[in-house]
């Protein structure tokens, strides 16, 4: 081992560490946002389960799990996939579909609201280091 | 923000100093991505005019269409089995883009054939998900500083 490995290991370790924390908390923040995000449609019916999130800047995330009548366990993930021309989402396997503006408005509303309560917490996040 | 639980769960100045790092800086992450998706989806009542025809509701709903049950209800899977208004194209740059979104996350399994799995979702366990969540928050939250 050279020296040059010596000096440059720990260097890498602490840069991987640091990288690690970083991918670790912007995880823990999706998560965060996942969970403010699924309450800012009222209370979720006991038994279930709610979130939803920004993915990117394209790209919003609805994920529902309910218990119906009969005991039968659903889950449904929808994604929201907004481009120039409207709003596309997509739930299973090979399905797009344009959304209606009734739908697209609540989107919108609930992004509208995802931002207020999501931002001012994220600004501050930026303050602390 | 009452209610929400994060004054609980996310870090504040006793939190270790690597740990205020981390935070600021997927903060500033996630602040970039918000702020371009807000753009992008503040046009939105431009690029679908008959969003305008409706006042806005006085309160949130669910994106997708429910089902007339009590309190909220789960969307409606009903009527998605057919592809419509979307090009070859626009499935190319969405595969893209994906392709591009889960090399960067790591967390996330997005392919244009497959349910898109948020990444808390990722283990198949889909009921120990709040549970994860507030877990990993309370082991980042334990790493104070000594006083």
């Amino acid at each position: 081992m050279s020296l040059l490995d010596l000096i440059m290991v720990p260097q890498t370790k602490q840069k991987q560490a640091v990288e690690q924390r970083r991918a670790d908390a912007y995880k823990s923040l999706l998560h965060w946002e996942a969970k403010i995000g699924g309450e800012l449609f009222g209370p979720v019916p006991k038994g279930g389960r709610r979130e939803f999130f920004c993915l990117d800047e394209r790209t919003w995330v609805w994920h529902e799990e309910w218990t119906d009548q009969a005991g039968k366990r659903h889950i449904v993930t929808t994604r929201y996939d907004v481009r120039p021309n409207g709003v596309f989402k997509s739930q299973g396997a090979n399905s797009y579909q344009a959304l209606s503006a009734e739908e697209a408005r609540h989107l919108y509303d609930a992004v509208i609201l995802y931002y207020q309560r999501v931002m001012p917490e994220i600004s501050r996040l930026q303050q602390l280091a | 923000m009452p209610g929400s639980g994060q004054e609980q769960h996310l870090p504040n100045e006793k939190w270790k100093a690597p740990t205020r790092e981390a935070y600021a800086y997927a903060g500033a992450q996630r602040e970039g991505v918000l702020g371009r998706a807000w753009n992008i989806a503040y046009i939105l009542p431009t690029t679908i005019p008959e969003m305008q025809l409706r006042q806005p509701a006085d309160e949130v709903q669910s994106p997708v269409p429910v089902e007339a049950t009590p309190a909220v209800t789960p969307p409606s899977v009903e009527g998605l089995q057919h592809t419509t208004g979307i090009t070859a194209e626009d499935e190319r740059e969405i595969d893209e883009r994906e392709a591009t979104i889960a090399q960067g996350l790591g967390t996330v399994t997005v392919q244009s054939d497959q349910e898109v799995i948020p990444p808390a979702a990722q283990n198949v366990n889909m009921n120990a998900m709040a549970d994860r969540v507030r877990a990993e928050f309370d082991q980042i939250y334990g790493e104070t500083e000594a006083a």
